[in-house]
């Protein structure tokens, strides 16, 4: 036997004329925290939604622990979700919510007590159960689905974007909690957000979708510094991207003509000659210089621009870097104490460069 | 510019005001006056004040009748929830295309006077009707049925011009309630009946409690259809003011049982509502 908990093979969902879901396979690991990630309609919610038995798949099998419960309704798989609007029975108190589970599957009520009193302590909400949901806050109903969710001892709990409703501190908050909770459970987490550095920051493995299709599935690092398209480049964070064409493979190293300056870069994909490619460099990769700062001889292997716009934000400058060509590079310089001058002023003329290695090849698609 | 605004508020207020006044207060102060004044065969009313309609209607028929009268209403409301919740709920689930289609075969009926409609059910129910027609042509029976002038007929009667008043505000409650609820109760385990009496039956009590009032209060006067399809022995509340008023020429007796009739409904209503607002005043808290 594998360790994986919940397995998908080949899935695909359509609704009237909307493909929802392609072909998605996906294995996720015990004790996992995985988040779908993508923009609305990429169909992250649809393949929650048919791993919890709410949609049935035109095509493909899906298994949870090992057992294929493709055509088992939602009450009969051992998962649980937490629902986007929180979906709190709003004529029960928060006890009677969270006993409601246990209620269905007949416990004994003194059970029923002792573990709904439990897992409402564990989310410090035990002194509110005898309120009703709309006398609660918004981030206590998000504990209380939790709480209704977990005290059935789910073997995955799925999670609907579940922080969209709560304003950015609270969420803040709720990430770190949810992260512990999930920790202290030991259980496989599967979370649906469009918050790329939600994804990011809470993740085991990000599975970034976009129209139906997993692009790509990896650890926050993998997604973030090695994206294998341009799609998961572009939707994860900033990026700066030329498009260029392979002038020849000399040592396996590809010669590239980046805005009128040779570059050597390290062929990774093997990538053939002439082919079209996009160079993806990262803000944060990119060094700005004055032009004081560095000799003629350096400047060989930089790009000439001049400063279009300054952002300051405390612990980094943003800076949108103009180029001949008019393209325009957006690079983030972090404060640091040997670090020399950080106060660019717009119209200042710059060079820039990156350290090699650190840009990203990706073979040439059509872009809209 | 702030004066043209002011004079429109006034006027349109005004307006509402006036209207109010002529329709409602006037009748209803006029309604009040002559149940307290002595019954006069020749000019309607003498101009003496009296309670002694009140004190007639302690008589044990009338409290028979009253009885007979909440009965039916009761009867006809609890028909039309039991028929209107699932009719409600399958249009309020069905596809959008599908719904209006169905929300206008309900409302469709309102388009003819419920008078005529009861003599369709008169043509529907009598002895060699069409139900009992196509009953004897299947063989099904071999007697025609009996139910035209019975309280069967009445309450089908009722019902049938009632029920969409059943149906709107609950198909309006049942549409509003959130799928996710639904959703959640089954993730959480619940069967289909659990679902069903645990989270949309209360959650549609609102509903429940609008459609009744809007049956209930129609059904206890309803006068033309105890007549027609309860021939004249059914005796009813409605048929009593009617006969008060037209018959036996007596409008103090048959106001003084309207303003009763009216106190009583307002009881209902002012307890449903006290009810709701405590709900209200809980969850604010």
């Amino acid at each position: 036997m594998n360790n994986n908990i919940i397995e998908l093979k080949g899935v695909s969902k359509r609704f009237g004329n909307y493909q929802a879901l392609t072909e998605a396979s996906i294995s996720i690991k015990n004790g996992e925290f995985i988040t779908l990630l993508g923009p609305s309609g990429c169909g992250k919610t649809t393949l929650l939604r048919l791993i919890s038995g709410f949609e049935k798949p035109d095509t493909g099998r899906i298994f949870i622990d090992g057992r294929d419960v493709t055509d088992l309704p939602p009450e009969k798989r051992h998962l649980n979700m937490v629902f986007q609007s929180y979906a709190l029975f709003p004529h029960m108190t928060v006890y009677e919510n969270v006993a409601f589970g246990l209620r269905c599957k007949k416990t004994a009520e003194t059970e029923i007590q002792k573990r709904v009193l439990d897992v409402l302590r564990m989310v410090k909400l035990d002194q509110l159960a005898e309120r009703k949901p709309n006398q609660l806050s918004g981030g206590q109903q998000q504990r209380v689905a939790i709480a209704r969710a977990v005290v059935n001892e789910p073997i995955v709990l799925l999670l609907d974007e579940p922080l969209s409703a709560l304003d950015y501190n609270l969420r803040k908050n709720m990430q770190i909690e949810l992260k512990q909770l999930q920790r202290r459970l030991g259980i496989t987490f599967i979370f649906v957000t469009h918050d790329q550095e939600e994804a990011l920051s809470m993740s085991d493995r990000v599975a970034v979708m976009n129209e139906g299709y997993i692009e790509q599935l990896g650890t926050p690092k993998d997604v973030y510094e090695e994206p294998t398209n341009l799609y998961v480049a572009e939707f994860i964070g900033e990026t700066n991207i030329f498009n260029t064409e392979i002038l020849e493979i000399r040592d396996n190293k590809l010669m590239v003509e980046v805005e009128g300056k040779r570059f050597a870069f390290n062929n990774k994909k093997d990538l053939a000659e002439k082919q079209q490619i996009h160079v993806v460099i990262r803000p944060e990769d990119i060094t700005v210089w004055g032009e004081n700062e560095i000799t003629h001889e350096e400047s060989k292997n930089m790009l000439p621009g001049d400063v279009e716009q300054v952002i300051y934000k405390g612990s980094t400058v943003e800076l949108i870097v103009r180029l001949p060509s008019g393209k325009k590079i957006a690079a983030a310089e972090f404060f640091n104490e040997d670090d020399e001058k950080l106060d660019y002023h717009i119209t200042e003329k710059v060079w820039i460069d990156w350290v090699p290695g650190w840009e990203v090849i990706l073979p040439h698609e059509e872009t809209i | 510019m702030k004066k043209q605004s002011s004079s429109f508020k006034i006027f349109s207020l005004s307006t509402v005001w006036l209207w109010l006044c002529v329709f409602a207060l006037i009748p209803i102060i006029l309604t009040l006056t002559t149940s307290f004044l002595t019954p006069d065969s020749n000019s309607i009313v003498k101009l003496i004040p009296t309670i002694s309609n009140y004190l007639e209607l302690f008589n044990p028929g009338y409290l028979r009748i009253l009885l007979q009268s909440l009965y039916l209403a009761t009867s006809c409301t609890l028909v039309c929830l039991f028929i209107g919740y699932p009719f409600a709920f399958i249009i309020a689930r069905s596809q959008h295309q599908h719904k209006s289609l169905l929300l206008l075969l309900v409302i469709i009926p309102f388009w003819t006077s419920s008078l005529i409609r009861t003599y369709a059910i008169m043509a529907i129910l009598k002895a060699k009707g069409i139900l009992n027609t196509v009953l004897l042509a299947a063989g099904i029976i071999h007697d025609p049925l009996q139910i035209l002038y019975s309280n069967t007929a009445i309450l089908i009667g009722c019902v049938y011009d009632l029920l969409p008043f059943m149906i709107l505000p609950l198909y309006a409650n049942i549409e509003k309630l959130n799928q996710e609820y639904l959703e959640a109760a089954r993730d959480l385990g619940a069967n289909w009946f659990t679902t069903f009496f645990k989270i949309v039956i209360p959650l549609t009590i609102p509903g429940i409690i609008a459609g009744s009032v809007l049956v209930f209060l129609p059904a206890m006067t309803m006068f033309y259809v105890p007549v027609l399809l309860g021939g004249a022995k059914n005796l009813l509340i409605g048929n009593l003011i009617e006969h008060q008023f037209l018959t036996a020429n007596n409008w103090p007796l048959g106001t003084a049982i309207s303003v009763v009739i009216t106190l009583l409904m307002g009881i209902f209503i002012i307890i449903y509502w006290r009810h709701s607002k405590e709900d209200d005043r809980e969850s604010l808290t």
